[in-house]
């Protein structure tokens, strides 16, 4: 896989590429699902449609990032094994998907109470721009 | 333009922004979020007008709450982007990918006014309807391909040659 990965330039670009369709997916919807959670956008309908509504393309997204993910980190996989912060990206993504999956399917079926919402939508997002800032920091160091 | 480049590249914000430790990553690093909070969220959009999914939701009541996000995140790509530009433009000008990205980006707010000015005046008329007219499909489509496009076009800038 490693060696797929390295045998030519532009098919480390190939699946970045991809990666970063997967994440736009993604950040988009799941951000309308947190700010309509923290009660400033989406008002219009209850937060258990935009939910149901948002969540298969959000999984989508999910679903690319996690198809092309393993293919990345294996172009350089003994860069990342000694990096620290690939490390802290690791556990927050575990974190979070945890979180993502156990809110799920109380997010699409029961109405929630506004403070109970504003707590999912907060730690949701905090979980997920830490990921993003691990990543980032990750691609620098 | 060789020559506009050359004193944008001289001047202190520039040489301040190519020399910093944090301001360049930071500034890359925000001009990702922006980009990828505007595509994902103008998809919602686009997937509403294709059908793909919020069918019981009317297309205005979409547009209007999306786009008010997607709007705030294109001014933060925009001020972010203009700063990195800015800070190295003599790499940008010899840049293969550079010029296809800002026609794609042309392209997608081309085709976003046409829409607006256009088949969304009448929305009345197909707010609430499963299956919207062509042009707003066509409209829904164009812009999902457009950026797909700026994505791949900014992406492949970052690994062209200095």
């Amino acid at each position: 896989m490693g060696a797929f990965m390295r045998s030519s330039k532009v098919i480390f670009p190939i699946f970045e590429i991809v990666h970063l369709i997967g994440m736009a997916l993604f950040v988009g919807t799941l951000l309308l699902i947190n700010l309509g959670l923290l009660g400033v956008a989406m008002r219009r309908q209850p937060i258990q449609e935009v939910a149901a509504a948002m969540a298969p393309w959000t999984w989508s997204g999910f679903a690319l990032l996690m198809l092309t993910g393993p293919f990345m980190l294996s172009a350089q996989a003994a860069k990342w094994h000694d990096s620290l912060l690939f490390w802290v990206k690791m556990v927050l993504l575990i974190l979070a998907t945890v979180f993502q999956l156990s809110v799920h399917p109380r997010l699409v079926s029961s109405p929630l109470e506004a403070s109970e919402a504003k707590r999912i939508g907060a730690v949701s997002l905090l979980l997920w721009i830490s990921i993003a800032f691990s990543a980032k920091l990750m691609e620098l160091v | 333009m060789l020559s506009i480049c050359q004193w944008i590249h001289q001047t202190p914000l520039s040489i301040y922004i190519r020399e910093s430790i944090w301001f360049y990553p930071i500034l890359n690093a925000f001009h990702c979020a922006g980009v990828l909070s505007v595509a994902g969220t103008i998809v919602v959009v686009d997937l509403r007008l294709l059908g793909f999914g919020m069918r019981r939701w009317p297309v205005s009541s979409v547009v209007r709450q999306v786009l008010p996000w997607t709007l705030g995140g294109f001014g933060f790509m925009a001020i972010t982007g203009s700063l990195l530009a800015w800070s190295e433009p003599l790499r940008l000008y010899r840049s293969l990918f550079f010029p296809w990205k800002l026609v794609f980006l042309a392209v997608a707010g081309l085709n976003a006014l046409i829409f607006h000015l256009g088949v969304y005046r009448g929305v009345d008329a197909w707010d609430s309807a499963q299956l919207t007219p062509p042009r707003a499909r066509i409209a829904g489509a164009v812009s999902i391909l457009c950026w797909i496009c700026v994505i791949a076009a900014g992406r492949a800038v970052g690994y062209e040659p200095l």
